[in-house]
């Protein structure tokens, strides 16, 4: 794996950003760094200031405040020189809606400054399975396909880093991991990619360091392993069993007890000790334990605990 | 840069030259490519004018002889709402790309935004002057007016001018109206009284005197007074600058406050 992290030189520097808009404070005194080759995720509700940190970063708005630093070249001040070593895909797909997807193809490479053969305009589409669909004009595409479109127009200058806001919103499953596919070649190739999600699975199975986003703030920023080890107490057991709640609430780890109808569930944070335990008490007692699961926590638990609600909430 | 991302095969970096010039010529082009390839919108853009034309000349037929000539007068009111049109076409443009997130994703790039713009309301000025021409000829040939060849290079001057007036136009409009719907209507709304009043459609001197105090400082009778002295006598009106220079403030303020208004998301 090429991604280093701390070691890799950082390719973002973002510190104290502020952005507002009228009645809202959009990014809140956000900080953070990004490492060369790395997959970084913002990981937040809509309206978390996701979309409008990236924007900042991307050179396309002004913060009110802070300073953004992208390939060593300070934002907004050289943001033409950086828009030229990055790629952008938007969360609305952004196509001119009278050009085929290879017009588009060659039209944007000239836009950064690049000329670009019919051959490399198709093969670019072939690698995001879209060389079939040259000649189709943007109506005419799924929506996969289309945001597909989107990203090989990101890829158009040869970009050093890649910035995907919400790249699988809407998308099929079938058409989600083809996309991660694509991202994870992208980062294979030294790339920096850095996305906008809503999706926990997605941070979690692309990557490597996740910012957790919710009301314009940075609430907590680690690896997606290393975020969940802090809620190391919140493994959760599950079974359907006719056990007394006091009798369960004195097994060894378990912090809480729920139950409904026949099911119960302790909350635990020692896993082992809990089930040696539950496994004891309900031979000695005759009691057979149905459905017996163990949950780890997961992203969803982590920013359940940091906001106090569900992402989809 | 990691070697692992070098280019590849096929694509190069251009001179900065072309990087800062060369692409607003391309997008031109595109967008040219563009307006050419959606049909329905160029046939509705070409074919009224040409209906407008029609219906007058069937309607007109059999007047006497050294009587006023409405199809005359009106011939070169068609030509200059040909050009006027483009700025429906202007606010149709600005508000879906900024529905569809275009201009977001233009903004991406390393081309100022405003030169964008610019390139898309010169292939329009193109494309329009294409119409007005396909319009004159059409009326010197199928309805026969009469129409003087030495004034047709001066009308073309005129008519880009009026073109690139009109687009501002339509870009201050796209500017105040958020939905495309609105905007659309709004264009409408205003161009229609603007070319009854102008000159464009109607004589002014058979309209109440208080139409011909307005009209001479309507953007509308500048361009087709212009417009109907080129064609029918082959030179510019007497005192051509007053027109000339309206058209030109009226441009450069419709550009000024949608520079000043327009919200690209």
């Amino acid at each position: 794996m090429i991604y280093q992290h701390p070691i890799s030189r950082p390719v973002i520097e973002v510190e104290h950003l502020v952005k507002s808009y009228p009645g809202v404070k959009a990014v809140d005194g956000i900080s953070f760094h990004v490492a060369e080759g790395e997959i970084f995720g913002l990981l937040g509700p809509n309206g978390a200031g996701k979309s409008t940190t990236l924007s900042i970063v991307e050179g396309v708005r002004r913060p009110d405040s802070g300073t953004v630093r992208v390939l060593g070249l300070d934002l907004p001040a050289r943001a033409p020189a950086v828009k030229r070593r990055i790629g952008v895909q938007l969360q609305s797909t952004s196509l001119l809606p009278d050009l085929t997807a290879v017009e588009q193809i060659e039209l944007f490479a000239r836009l950064y400054g690049r000329t670009i053969n019919r051959a490399t305009a198709l093969a670019l589409l072939a690698r995001v399975s879209l060389d079939e669909k040259a000649s189709a004009l943007p109506a005419t595409l799924s929506g996969g396909q289309q945001q597909r479109l989107a990203l090989a127009l990101a890829l158009v200058n040869d970009p050093e880093i890649i910035f995907l806001d919400e790249p699988t919103a809407g998308l099929d499953p079938q058409a989600r991991h083809s996309l991660w596919d694509l991202v994870r070649g992208l980062c294979a190739e030294g790339r920096t990619v850095v996305l906008t999600t809503h999706y926990m699975e997605e941070a979690e199975a692309l990557c490597h360091r996740i910012g957790i986003v919710d009301g314009g703030k940075l609430l907590a920023l680690d690896t997606p392993g290393a975020l969940i080890t802090t809620l190391q107490g919140r493994s959760s057991i599950t079974t359907a069993a006719a056990l007394p709640a006091e009798t369960l609430a004195a097994l060894p780890g378990v912090h809480d007890v729920q139950t409904e109808g026949g099911n119960v569930r302790l909350q635990t944070d020692d896993v082992p000790a809990t089930i040696g335990a539950l496994l004891e008490v309900a031979r000695r007692q005759g009691v057979s334990l149905r459905d017996l699961h163990v949950q780890q926590p997961s992203l969803e638990d982590v920013f359940l605990q940091l906001t106090g609600r569900s992402i989809r909430a | 840069m990691n070697t692992a991302i070098a280019q590849r095969p096929g694509t190069q970096a251009a001179p900065s030259r072309v990087a800062t010039l060369a692409p607003t010529g391309q997008f031109t082009l595109a967008v040219l490519r563009a307006g050419v390839r959606n049909r329905v919108a160029l046939a509705t853009a070409l074919f009224t004018p040409l209906f407008m034309l029609a219906i007058f000349w069937l309607t007109t037929q059999g007047g006497k002889p050294g009587g006023f000539n409405m199809l005359s007068f009106i011939f070169p009111g068609i030509v200059s709402f040909t050009v006027m049109m483009a700025g429906s076409t202007q606010v149709t443009r600005l508000g879906s790309w900024r529905q569809q997130g275009v201009f977001g994703r233009l903004a991406c790039t390393p081309v100022p935004l405003g030169q964008l713009v610019l390139a898309a309301a010169l292939a329009q000025v193109l494309l329009s002057l294409v119409q007005a021409l396909i319009v004159v000829v059409f009326g010197i040939l199928v309805v026969g007016i009469p129409v003087q060849p030495l004034g047709i290079p001066l009308a073309a001057g005129v008519l880009t001018l009026g073109a690139t007036c009109f687009i501002a136009y339509g870009s201050l409009v796209a500017s105040l109206a958020k939905r495309i719907e609105t905007a659309s209507l709004l264009f409408i709304f205003t161009l229609l009284p603007l070319s009854m009043l102008g000159n464009t459609f109607l004589p002014v001197d058979q309209l109440p005197p208080i139409v011909g105090a307005i009209s001479p400082w309507l953007p509308t009778t500048m361009m087709a007074d212009l417009i109907r002295a080129l064609l029918t006598t082959g030179t510019l009106p007497a005192a051509p600058l007053v027109p000339l220079a309206g058209l030109l403030l009226y441009t450069i303020l419709f550009s000024a406050l949608s520079m000043r208004l327009f919200r690209w998301e």
